[in-house]
């Protein structure tokens, strides 16, 4: 069983942080708005996510003002982009084993 | 510790997310068809009624030189081009917009204001490339000059939506370079290019995407 999830990270167990992920990792910054049109989550459930993934030191959180409108958008840190990596080859890892069906 | 998620399935909402966040993708088939027959309306309007089927002569400023005073050639295909133009631009432009729709996708998303952008920037090069050509004289080159410029635009596009656009922007520029080589046949194959190739690659690409959504 351990050497199944080896490599897999829990800050990505999820649906909507695997979609918050794929995003950031193809845009040079995304927009909170247009991450949830994107995943169509809630604001709450797209907000706790985003924290839980700010706190892990994996996204980093730019606010400011766009006129009046305060704008707030996430990018990867270094850190991040290494961590989401390392999960995408332990998932392609794991559909190349012969025992993929083991959860 | 247990995981709930499937790789593969997992792997998949990836490979969708990173589509679908930086790629526009509500593009319609059916846009490519109506753009496609304004531009041979306006090709035959041009040609049947503007020129009469070819029998009026023109000289270097676009003024008629075998019909005397009463013509209307100027005019005639500046408000021509401005029909095609317009028309062209709402039809895609509302076609789009009721795919996104259909498919429950937001329409002016970032990725589709950077793809219009990045067509919209060089097209208007172009466009006032084509304006000078004229100021100058050089007709010939324009029908070569419209299709090498929107084929380099749609190049420039095709990175933020679909990959297969740039298939049709090189057959727009491959036209634009006969139209350079045969310049005659300039009206011609701009009406092979912007008209033909437009509704033959929005055939294609409605029985692709439009017909699954």
């Amino acid at each position: 069983m351990k050497t199944i999830i080896e490599g897999l990270n829990k800050n990505f167990d999820n649906r909507v942080r695997l979609g918050i992920m794929s995003a950031l990792m193809v845009n040079e910054g995304v927009e909170f708005n247009t991450l949830k049109d994107l995943l169509g989550v809630t604001d709450g459930n797209l907000a706790s996510h985003l924290k839980g993934l700010e706190k892990a030191g994996i996204i980093a959180v730019h606010k400011q003002f766009i006129g009046k409108k305060p704008n707030t958008s996430y990018t990867l840190t270094g850190d991040g982009k290494k961590q989401f990596s390392s999960h995408i080859n332990a998932l392609e890892k794991l559909l190349k084993s012969p025992d993929k069906n083991v959860h | 510790m247990t995981t709930k998620s499937n790789p593969s399935e997992d792997l998949k909402h990836i490979r969708q997310m990173m589509e679908a966040s930086s790629k526009f993708l509500s593009l319609s088939g059916l846009s490519g068809i109506a753009v496609g027959s304004f531009a041979l309306a306006g090709a035959a309007i041009a040609y049947f009624i503007i020129l009469k089927g070819g029998t009026v002569k023109y000289n270097e400023f676009i003024q008629v030189v075998n019909y005397g005073q009463n013509d209307h050639l100027r005019s005639g295909m500046l408000l021509n081009a401005l029909f095609v133009l317009s028309g062209a631009l709402l039809s895609s432009w509302y076609l789009c917009y009721r795919n996104s729709k259909k498919r429950n996708q937001k329409f002016w998303t970032p990725s589709a204001q950077k793809m219009v952008w990045s067509l919209f920037s060089v097209l208007s090069v172009g466009g006032a490339f084509c304006l000078l050509l004229v100021y100058h004289g050089y007709f010939k080159l324009v029908a070569a000059s419209m299709l090498l410029f929107y084929g380099l635009a749609l190049l420039n596009a095709s990175k933020y939506s679909m990959q297969n656009i740039s298939a049709l922007a090189y057959t727009q520029m491959s036209l634009g370079l006969l139209a350079t080589f045969f310049h005659n046949y300039g009206l011609l194959l701009w009406t092979l290019g912007f008209g033909v190739v437009h509704i033959i690659y929005g055939v294609a690409m409605y029985f692709k995407y439009d017909r699954k959504a």
